[in-house]
């Protein structure tokens, strides 16, 4: 008797033990983070004249604790002070998401709310049949340099690694009315020898670190506060927001002219371009795109006057010679490249904004943004290489 | 030594008093054939002399064997059938000394040892200190065990299961694989060999167990770990052989009742065996009928909410075998047995049980939602109706069918005579021939899936053979054997593929159009494949078919040309006339008559040094030849490898059709010896190589084309005399090495053939399908081999509980993997389309300890079982890639790179343990408790990376796997692409393929590797209570009783990231997955509930409930 009541002892604290597992399945743990705890969000605006029109400049940084971008969906919503223009047309989805009408100007929805903001990230249903046109529709997010069609998609890709075209409402048509700004060697040389991201370990399609450029054609700058707010998902249906200081417009009077850029061909493969913007101004891109070949080249200029090269030292087989459109070349600029040059001054340090370092560099959480951030844009030069 | 075992002793009592804690003990082990031996020396018990012509007769239900013993009191027979038998020997003026218990061993000799009659006139009875069932086997040399007996009921649960595994996996060393598939010492589960009463029984084609899992008339089954001795063959990392049932006299019969739930479950079985007194002719046959809803979650589970809405709903499992002998001549010493089996195992899909389902003929193309260009064009849809080929068995009209699909038919025949004969006192001879035949597959007409694949695919093959084995008895020491064998495999791969002819021929289409097409272009929804051919694709430099050709004019003029219909359009048309023009041939797979022609040969001696120390060696050959059927559309059906036979000129050695590919051989020496400690101790030491030869499915893909016989008379489109316009040949074939979306290396590049002047246009099509969709037509596959080493302590306890300790190392060279030779992505990344070659690439290194403790068995009280299995398992496999477990599928930079993993299809630590109290008063009580210490999962934080166009960066890198670094084949769990990634890069600061800059990860901790963490640990119990009066039992049986068995965590493909460990707005989120309705998408994201997978990285499938069977037996 007492041995089977041991063996029946040992049957019931065995059927315990495994009982007791039943809690214990499942997958491994996994750790999180409140994005909304986690996440700083800061905003600048001020005055844009492009090529003699006005607009809106916004600078903005959402980032998290290590300086990179806080996280990878939000949807964010500029209010404020400015005055927008006329709605645009429906979005036809052929450069943004379906719902983006950031090539054409903002949405009906945004004109009368009076914001620029994205779309929320939900599903069409019936509870939800469409998804609201905006400026940067469901794409768009704010990120560690300012906004962009960067919005993670349920594919585990960003929307886009490509900038916003600027200005933002430009016709995205013509490259003298809309540049991209990626961000290219030397200014942007995560590499650090001249081939910016172009040097085949990057991902396909990222021809350049973005500028971090936000500017917006045909909205005013009106004097007043402006507030910056990013709506971040926390979970399947949850979502917190996370605000921004209160930025401000003190003067809405713009910067002065940028002169066009004049870009001189050495017939060899090599380019230069002579620049020049107002002395009272901090600094500028000389922003150049070899829009054959798509290799970008930015040069951070703090002189007002001058001349920059874009030679071999530059490029995507930089210091040696690279292939370009298939073909070896001895320089950036292959014979026939059709080259976009803009120059793109502020009155405050963009550049120090910016991811400028090279791969690895940590950036601040908090950069400091000026009280009022202005900038002004040169005429877009493009020419061909002869 | 003393403090050695005193130490060995306290661990092992400290194991057994574990064991006993948590109530779980059990028996067994034996070996490895269906046949074994027995010896043994009779001397006077006073002289110590020896005793000549004592009668020695060795007797179980089934058989009777007899023998005397010669001038030195030596006896031995050979050729015993493996049962457990009553040992007595006489001798005038003797006692009669009789022996209980004694279990014969397939493939060993059994010692009785020197045994002593005394001078008394009287009859004695006593059972030898030890079963075969015991953990303790001091003469066994090689390490097999049997599990036969009670220990069958006890691992099993009950009497009449037909869980094969259950009872494999009371053997330690024998896992299961994340798959739920086999495994013996960590090895891939096509390395285990399966045998049916000693015949090979392993499907051909995909080498997996041809009983499907399910045992029927059940004797004893038997597990070699390693190599095993001589006569084993088709060894890689073990067998498993299963041994039926003989007719006995008495007669013994069980009749089974269950009827089970929650789902509708139930099972009727009979088995009957009886023999003539004089044991002459004996018959045993079992019938075992199953008709089961399958449990995929509990009850009302949704199938659709996770992704299986055709999964199977209904399954018939109906198996009958026979057991029939007769044996014949002075002391019935010779027997004919024939063994003979039918199984009918089918399953009916349409897990949902949606109704108005449309059928393939109509639906698989999404005709509804094609834009309609026009009439007669090859986007219109009554033309796509008209033209896509049609499939076996396919239904003839549009109706919604109304009763759900037989997605699998799997029917086996098998039939075995054996031959014996102990032809004197010192030899016998065992011939049998065997012939069976396995096919598995079925249809799929009304599947939705995420890529339209209605197919026809049948796999299986048969074998057909002939072996003998003679063993004869030199002195008293040597046994010698000497058997050889052939083997006729007849690998089968019928494959109809419509969807992929279709698929060829509008991308062709396409490539003259813009845009558009009938599978439109790709979607951010992902559900339509690609709008264009990818880039490389090629197909010679002449003329190639396309959709147009099967174009009809209209008044005169072909639709897409607005021409007269000619080459460039309307083409069969112009030929065939217009009511003429038969429908798309169907692309496919086909072996046509492919054999792989077996052979082997050994010789083995069992040799009794001392008293204490037995010696088991053996040399072993095997051998193959491939004859690989010819195809029809070949132009030299002599050569019918689609390669050139002459050496490959660009990687000398590297030929595909060299000598070790199509005529294999190896020769294989075993060794093994057991040394007797002492009375209660042993050692057992042994070393073999081994081979297995893969399965068919790595000989190559021979393609096929059905339904083209009308086109044969038809002109080859451009094939001129002009040699640069022909498009036949493999030319193409393995050349390529394009995907679109990621770019694999060609390991195969240099064995492309030429090409030749089509001569119709079928065999011009059949070519176009084989040099761009179908894999190289020969396998490049050499048969891995396999060094096993193992070391045995064990140890009987004085109350008969014994404890065994196992420690081995295991290598395998040459393992066969998958590497892609050119794939097709869809928008997701995820593979609509790959082509894959064999490489010989593979290492695995395997060492682990086993352990096993069994109690005696007892007809009352406790009788139990605890086997523990650690196992240490390391692959060139990338861990947890599809089909890790068999033949996987390796990234050509993993391979390149030499990287060696720890595998992830297999938990390092697992347990069994199996007892059952049996009362006086009828009552029985059997649990069986498993547990596992977690299987690998994690996606890893590096990668092998192939990195092109990078100039002098070009090559193959071990880099940080992120979203924009995420495998581009069959990766984690067998999905791929970047929504598996562990870490996700800042969207506008990336970083770089060495350097990334990672925004976010899913949280979960990771390591370097995929698969380097572990899932939580498990521990499930399966529980029967019986009570048994009289001839009747009446019992419940229950499966996973506390309900805690999930299938491990898979990623969450819907998981959408934003920040380290937080979901984002899309995850799981979704309209609902009905196909049919607008909302329903092909490979969407959106096809899943938001209440199926959550806001979790992982999805943990709920695989089975808790399940119960009532059931009522009856001895007969």
């Amino acid at each position: 008797m007492k041995q089977r009541l041991r063996v029946l002892g040992g049957l019931v604290a065995s059927f315990g033990l495994a009982a007791c597992t039943a809690g214990q399945t499942g997958p491994p743990p996994t750790t999180s983070v409140n994005p909304i705890a986690t996440s700083v969000l800061q905003l600048a605006v001020g005055t844009a004249n492009i090529n003699g029109s006005a607009g809106l400049n916004v600078v903005s940084t959402l980032r998290q604790a290590s300086g990179s971008s806080a996280v990878l969906v939000d949807t964010p919503k500029l209010t404020g002070a400015f005055t927008l223009p006329p709605a645009g047309v429906a979005p036809s989805g052929a450069v943004y998401d379906a719902s983006s009408t950031a090539d054409t100007g903002p949405s009906v929805d945004e004109v009368t709310n009076h914001y620029i903001g994205g779309s929320p990230q939900v599903i069409a249903s019936s509870a939800n049949p469409s998804t609201p046109f905006t400026t940067f529709g469901t794409s768009g997010g704010d990120f560690g340099n300012g906004f962009a069609p960067a919005n993670y998609t349920s594919s585990g890709l960003p929307a886009s690694f490509t900038p916003y075209y600027e200005p933002i409402y430009g016709d995205t048509t013509t490259d003298t009315s809309t540049f991209i700004p990626w961000g290219g060697a030397p200014a942007f040389d995560p590499n650090g020898n001249g081939t910016g991201t172009l040097n085949g370990t990057f991902t396909s399609g990222i021809r350049g670190i973005p500028l971090g450029l936000n500017v917006f054609q045909g909205v005013t700058a009106g004097a007043g506060a402006y507030n910056l707010q990013a709506t971040i998902p926390t979970g399947t249906v949850g979502s917190a927001t996370v605000t921004s200081n209160v930025a401000s417009v003190t003067s809405t009077a713009l910067l002065p002219a940028v002169t066009a850029p004049v870009v001189t061909f050495d017939g060899a493969g090599d380019a230069s371009i002579a620049y020049a913007f107002p002395a009272s101004l901090v600094g500028a891109y000389v922003q150049a795109y070899d829009e054959t070949a798509k290799v970008p080249f930015t040069f951070w200029v703090t002189a007002p006057a001058g001349t920059v090269s874009i030679n071999k030292t530059y490029g995507p087989g930089a210091p040696y010679p690279a292939l370009v459109n298939g073909q070896p070349n001895v320089a950036p600029i292959a014979s026939g490249d059709k080259l976009q040059v803009v120059v793109i001054a502020f009155d405050y340090n963009q550049y120090a904004l910016q991811y400028n370092g090279k791969l690895g560099t940590s950036y601040p959480q908090r950069p400091t943004l000026p009280a009022q951030a202005d900038v002004t844009l040169s005429p877009i030069v493009v020419s061909a290489a002869p | 030594m003393s403090k050695f075992f005193t130490a060995a002793r306290g661990w092992l009592t400290s194991a057994l008093a574990l064991a006993l804690m948590i109530s779980m003990i059990g028996p067994a082990f034996a070996a490895g054939g269906q046949l074994g031996n027995i010896n043994g020396v009779f001397v006077d018990a006073t002289t110590k002399a020896p005793l000549a012509n004592v009668i020695v007769t060795v007797v179980s239900p089934a058989s009777r064997y007899t023998a005397k013993t010669d001038a030195k009191g030596f006896f031995q027979i050979n050729g015993v059938n493996v049962d457990t038998y009553t040992v007595s020997a006489e001798i005038a003026g003797h006692e009669t000394d009789v022996i209980s218990g004694v279990t014969i061993q397939g493939d060993q000799t059994i010692s009785l040892g020197t045994q002593s009659l005394s001078k008394h006139i009287e009859t004695i009875g006593r059972v030898t200190g030890r079963s075969v069932t015991s953990a303790y086997q001091p003469t066994q040399t090689v390490d097999q065990t049997s599990i036969s007996g009670t220990r069958l009921t006890v691992a099993a649960g009950k009497a009449a299961s037909t869980d094969e595994a259950a009872l494999a996996l009371s053997v330690p060393g024998v896992q299961l694989t994340d798959s739920g598939n086999l495994t013996i010492r960590g090895g891939l589960s096509s390395e285990v060999g399966y045998q049916l009463d000693g015949v090979p029984f392993t499907e051909p084609f995909l080498s997996h167990n041809a009983s499907n899992g399910f045992y029927n008339g059940l004797g004893s089954l038997q597990i070699v770990e390693g190599a095993g001795d001589a006569s084993q063959g088709n060894v890689g990392s073990g067998v498993i052989n299963v041994v039926p049932k003989r007719g006995t006299y008495p007669h013994f019969g069980l009749l089974d009742l269950e009827s089970g739930g929650p789902n509708f479950d139930h099972q009727a079985a009979l088995d009957y065996g009886f023999a003539t007194p004089n044991g002459r002719f004996s018959e045993y046959f079992s019938y075992n009928g199953q008709r089961t809803e399958p449990n995929y979650g509990y009850t009302g589970t949704n199938a659709a909410s996770y992704g299986n809405i055709d999964g199977v709903s209904y399954s018939k499992n109906d198996d009958f075998l026979s057991n029939t002998i007769y044996r014949f001549g002075k002391d019935n010493h010779e027997s004919i047995a024939m063994l003979y089996e039918n199984r009918n195992l089918q399953q009916y899909g349409d897990l949902s049980g949606l109704t108005g389902r449309v059928p393939y003929l109509y639906n698989p193309y999404v005709i509804g939602s094609l834009p309609q260009a026009g009439p007669g064009t090859p986007s219109d849809g009554p033309f796509l109706t008209s033209s896509f080929p049609t499939l076996p068995y396919q239904p003839i009209s549009a109706a919604a069918p109304t009763t759900a699909e037989l997605t699998s038919f799997n029917p086996t025949r098998f039939l075995k005579f054996e031959y014996d004969n102990s032809l004197n006192a010192s030899t016998f001879l065992d011939v049998k021939t065997y012939n069976w035949q396995q096919i598995q597959g079925g249809s799929n007409y009304y599947q939705e899936n995420t890529v339209p694949n209605a197919a026809s695919q049948f796999t299986g093959g048969s074998r057909t053979g002939i072996s003998f084995d003679i063993t004869k008895t030199l002195g008293t020491a040597h046994t010698l054997t000497f058997g050889a064998g052939l083997t006729q495999v007849h690998p089968i791969w019928d494959g109809v593929l419509a969807y992929d002819s279709s698929l060829f021929l509008d991308l062709y289409y396409l490539n003259g159009l813009t845009g558009g097409g009938i599978f439109g272009p790709s979607t951010s929804q992902g559900n339509a494949p690609i709008g264009s051919p990818p880039a490389g694709w090629g197909y010679g430099a002449g003329m190639t078919p396309t959709l147009t050709d099967y174009e009809l004019p209209v008044n005169g003029l072909c639709p897409s040309t607005n021409a007269a219909p000619g080459p460039n359009g309307c083409y069969l048309s112009s030929v065939l006339g217009a009511g003429n023009v038969p429908k798309i041939p169907s692309f496919g797979i086909n072996y046509n008559k492919t054999d792989l022609q077996q052979y082997n040969v050994y010789l083995r001696d069992q040799y009794i040094a001392t008293k204490n120390l037995r010696f088991d060696l053996g040399l072993r050959i095997d051998g193959e030849n491939w004859k690989q059927g010819a195809n029809p559309y070949y132009s030299d059906l002599s050569n019918p490898y689609d390669l050139p036979l002459g050496q490959n000129t660009v990687i000398p050695g590297d030929n595909y059709l060299r000598s070790a590919v199509v005529h294999p051989s190896l020769v294989q020496p075993r060794f093994a010896a057991s040394y007797q400690l002492g009375r209660n101790d042993s050692l057992r030491f042994g070393y073999g190589r081994s081979t297995i030869f893969s399965d068919a499915q790595t000989l190559g893909t021979p393609g096929a084309l059905y339904g083209a016989n009308g086109l044969t008379n038809v002109p080859a489109l451009g094939n001129t005399a002009d040699p640069a316009t022909w498009t036949c040949g493999s030319g193409y074939n393995g050349q390529h090495t394009v995907t679109a979306g990621g770019t694999q290396p060609n390991l195969n590049a240099a064995n492309g053939g030429g090409y030749f002047r089509c001569s119709n246009y079928a065999q011009q099509l059949y070519w176009a399908y084989d040099q761009n969709l179908d894999a190289p037509d020969a396998g490049n596959n050499i048969p891995p081999t396999q060094s096993n080493t193992d070391l045995t302590y064990s140890h009987l306890f004085k109350n008969g509980t014994a404890v065994r300790a196992t420690g081995y190392y295991a290598r395998s060279y040459s393992v066969p993997e998958f590497s892609i030779i050119s794939q097709i992505l869809n928008a997701q990344g995820v593979p609509i389309s790959q082509v894959f070659g064999v490489e010989n690439v593979g290492v695995k290194k395997v060492s682990g300890l086993e352990f096993a403790l069994t109690t005696p068995e007892r007809a009352l009280g406790f009788t139990g079982f605890l086997s523990a299995t650690y196992t240490n398992a390391l692959n060139t496999v990338p861990p947890l890639v599809a089909g890790e477990d068999g033949l996987p599928l390796v990234p050509a930079a993993s391979i390149k790179l030499g990287n060696l993993y720890r595998v992830g299809y297999i938990s390092p630590f697992t347990a069994r343990a199996g007892g059952q109290y049996k009362f006086k008063n009828g009552f029985r009580i059997n649990p069986v408790i498993a547990y596992d210490r977690g299987y690998p999962t994690g996606v890893g934080n590096i990668i092998a990376t192939q990195l092109n166009g990078a100039g002098a960066l070009s090559g193959v890198y071990n880099a940080p796997q992120t979203n924009v670094n995420a495998p581009t084949y069959s990766g984690f769990l067998g999905v791929t692409g970047s929504y598996n990634a562990t870490n996700y890069v800042d969207p506008v600061n990336p970083g770089n393929l060495f350097t990334p800059n990672i925004a976010a990860t899913r949280g979960t901790s990771e390591t370097s590797a995929a698969g380097g963490i572990l899932t939580r640990p498990r521990l499930t119990t399966d529980l029967s209570v019986e009570y048994t009066h009289g001839r009747n039992t009446f019992g419940i049986a229950t499966n996973n009783l506390f309900a805690n068995v999930y299938s491990e965590p898979i990623l969450n493909p819907y998981w959408q990231p934003v920040a380290t460990g937080v979901g984002g707005p899309q995850t799981a989120t979704t309209s609902p997955a009905t196909p049919g309705t607008p909302t329903y998408t092909y490979g969407g994201f959106r096809n899943i509930p938001l209440d199926a997978y959550g806001n979790h990285q992982f999805i943990e499938l709920p695989l089975k409930p808790l399940t119960y069977r009532l059931y009522y037996q009856v001895r007969l």
